[in-house]
């Protein structure tokens, strides 16, 4: 049987009747308030915003100081001047080495019941050595300084590796170059 | 007639308000106000911060003797925990010296048993520090020191805390309401 245009029309006036839950413009627009206003109020109240993250970080080169205490004699020449540091949990870059001083003696407290009085006594064929490492780092209040988001600071406990060397120390010093 | 029929279909197809914006609109405002109560549910709870100005003293023990070179009166002193503000350091003295520094020391057994304390036989290894923070919070006998109303502290606590240049461990040794000295 042929169908004729009014049996189509008909068929369009029964599907349309049903209720259709249509997404318009004003749903859209509610949405992005929705979303205006939660970003907003979480912005607001959250001490670490992303309107704190859009804030500008400052570039500088930093130096700064990692101690290795206790290294025996055979590791201390594996540290050299140029060297890549690597922070040995994120593996990433933390600068370059410019200085190495490793002609200091390990020591420890010892109880000299004689004198009674503490000594420091020199470890044999153990010696501490002070690292010197330059670096890009982004400084911001209430956090100091970060080199690739590691933050560099005074008593930081540092997992370094170098090319031919790893091992876990303090940042004992820190200065800021420009 | 046909003009009619468009008319009523474009009415039909125009943006309106339906139970679908109603339910938008009822979670935006769920939404901030669960965010609120999320922030500040325990001011609600205690109804106002009272917050005054306390003097939190404080030692630290046996670090190298250039970290106290990192300190300054007026650094802001964070918690490492969440980045909140403990304090700042005020001077321990009239020359501006934000801290107390003393030689550390080390506990030993002699020959007879005997528990001995020997201190570094110079200041120029390990040290021991003691120093005092300005801080905002608010003491009550039943919640004891908090912070901005929120965080507890009490002496005998040791807390990672930084500053912009310095991490370290400090244990808290007393809370006194602030006096401003002369």
């Amino acid at each position: 049987m042929k169908k004729t245009p009014k049996n189509n029309i008909s068929g369009e006036i029964k599907a349309s009747s049903k209720p259709r839950r249509r997404f318009n413009f004003i749903d859209f627009l509610l949405i992005l308030f929705v979303l205006a206003v939660v970003f907003v109020a979480v912005n607001i109240v959250s001490p670490m915003s992303l309107i704190d993250k859009l804030r500008p970080d400052t570039t500088h080169t930093i130096q700064y100081t990692v101690e290795f205490t206790g290294v025996s004699a055979e590791y201390i020449e594996k540290i050299k001047e140029n060297d890549t540091v690597v922070d040995a949990v994120s593996k990433q870059t933390l600068g370059s080495v410019t200085a190495v001083d490793n002609n200091t003696k390990y020591t420890v407290l010892e109880y000299n019941e004689a004198a009674n009085a503490g000594v420091l006594v020199e470890y044999p064929d153990r010696y501490n050595i002070i690292v010197t490492i330059s670096a890009s780092a982004t400084y911001r209040d209430e956090i100091g300084y970060r080199v690739n988001d590691r933050r560099i600071a005074v008593g930081e406990k540092m997992a370094l590796r170098f090319p031919d060397f790893v091992h876990e120390g303090y940042c004992i010093g820190l200065s800021v170059e420009s | 007639m046909a003009r009619v029929k468009k008319t009523k279909a474009e009415r039909k197809n125009a943006p309106h308000f339906n139970v679908i914006d109603a339910m938008i609109i009822i979670l935006v405002i769920a939404a901030v106000v669960g965010i609120y109560f999320r922030y500040n549910i325990i001011d609600f709870l205690t109804n106002d911060k009272n917050n005054d100005e306390y003097v939190v003293s404080f030692s630290v023990e046996n670090v190298r003797y250039t970290t106290p070179n990192y300190i300054r009166v007026g650094d802001t002193v964070y918690f490492k925990s969440n980045g909140e503000i403990l304090g700042e350091f005020i001077s321990e003295s009239e020359n501006q010296n934000p801290l107390n520094i003393t030689i550390a020391s080390e506990d030993f057994v002699k020959s007879n048993g005997e528990i001995v304390k020997i201190h570094y036989p110079d200041g120029e290894s390990r040290v021991n520090l003691s120093g005092r923070l300005l801080c905002e919070g608010s003491y009550s006998p039943e919640t004891g020191f908090c912070i901005d109303g929120s965080t507890y502290i009490a002496p005998g606590q040791s807390i990672e805390v930084y500053t912009e240049t310095v991490s370290f461990v400090l244990s808290v040794t007393s809370i006194e309401l602030y006096q401003e000295e002369n």
